[in-house]
């Protein structure tokens, strides 16, 4: 084996999430970490990092908050490393701006870390002025996520893009809902 | 060192293995990274790759080797023109002494032949003037006692 490449993965939990949710796959958050930092492929993985926007602690929010809490316990537990960020309310929804937590994280982490690669597990186009600052410091960037999800800034910010489809279609279905993507008939990425 | 001028190295210290060599320099070696699926992933390092390691190591210790032999035939040089220059030092000295002997020992002969010569010269003159001077007191003594 060559080299390995060391690899800082932080993942937007509300972006990939929903991403599976359109495919109607549950989400597997070991899957994804064995498969984007395989020691098989010479990737070491430093720690992935889930970011988690909580729902305000009201009571139409509380079984979203429950749900989530119950989450970021089981992603602590499994050797996930989280950050949850109280969320506010804003009309009837709530948010959370748990992106600019994710940014200033990683550009922290990345230069103390110094890893070899960073993946960013989101679609959001916020996060593309952290990939390019990220590829300044001389780091390779790739975002994972799915072509549906993905903006077209951070599509080009990005050193390379990690194609999840795959990875979504070995996930168990969800539910039986039909509105959502059908994997294999999709054009992913050129 | 490029891989080529490691084969060349390597085929040019080891002439029996010529063949070998210039097969190997015809395969390219292969990238150890590529992208798989926008990942950035290590390849399996082929037998290929494991023997171009160890060539490059081989080549390695063939060039410290090299450098330690060089070095090695630097020093003995150094000595050995050291050991020259006191030699013709010494033969210089011994040159010296020699001319100096030589042209003492042609003084010494010549001083010692011109004193023989001297010294002859005189013994020869003094009995004739002993035998004059003899006769001539006995012809000369007669003649006052009467």
């Amino acid at each position: 084996m060559g080299t390995n490449r060391r690899v800082l993965i932080l993942a937007d939990s509300d972006n990939t999430f929903l991403a599976a949710q359109s495919f109607n796959r549950r989400l597997d958050w070991q899957k994804v970490r064995d498969y984007l930092a395989d020691p098989r492929e010479g990737r070491e993985l430093i720690e992935m990092v889930i970011y988690v926007g909580l729902p305000p602690a009201r009571e139409r929010f509380e079984e979203q908050r429950k749900s989530k809490e119950k989450f970021i316990y089981w992603a602590k537990s499994n050797g996930f490393l989280v950050v949850q960020k109280e969320g506010k309310t804003k009309g009837d929804d709530y948010e959370t701006n748990i992106d600019i937590v994710m940014a200033m994280d990683a550009i922290e982490l990345a230069l103390e870390v110094r890893p070899d690669i960073v993946v960013l597990v989101t679609g959001d186009s916020d996060f593309a002025y952290l990939a390019e600052k990220l590829r300044r410091r001389g780091m390779r960037v790739e975002v994972a996520s799915v072509e549906q999800s993905l903006g077209n800034d951070l599509k080009v910010a990005a050193s390379s893009i990690v194609d999840l489809i795959g990875i979504f279609d070995s996930f168990e279905p969800q539910n039986n809902q039909q509105n959502f993507h059908r994997i294999g008939h999709t054009n992913v990425f050129d | 060192m490029s891989y080529l001028q490691a084969m060349n190295l390597l085929s040019h210290y080891l002439p029996n293995h010529r063949p070998i060599f210039s097969k190997l320099t015809s395969i390219h070696p292969r990238k150890m990274m590529q992208t798989f699926n926008g990942k950035l992933v290590a390849e399996e390092v082929s037998e290929f790759d494991k023997l171009q390691q160890k060539i490059e190591h081989l080549t390695q210790q063939f060039e410290q080797l090299e450098q330690q032999m060089t070095a090695m035939s630097e020093q003995d040089k150094t000595d050995y023109l050291r050991q020259m220059g006191s030699i013709q030092l010494s033969l210089q000295r011994l040159e010296r002494l020699y001319s100096r002997i030589l042209s003492t020992t042609i003084l010494a002969a010549i001083g010692l032949a011109s004193w023989s010569v001297f010294l002859g010269f005189n013994h020869d003159q003094f009995p004739v003037k002993q035998v004059n001077s003899t006769v001539e007191s006995a012809l000369t003594k007669p003649t006052a006692n009467h």
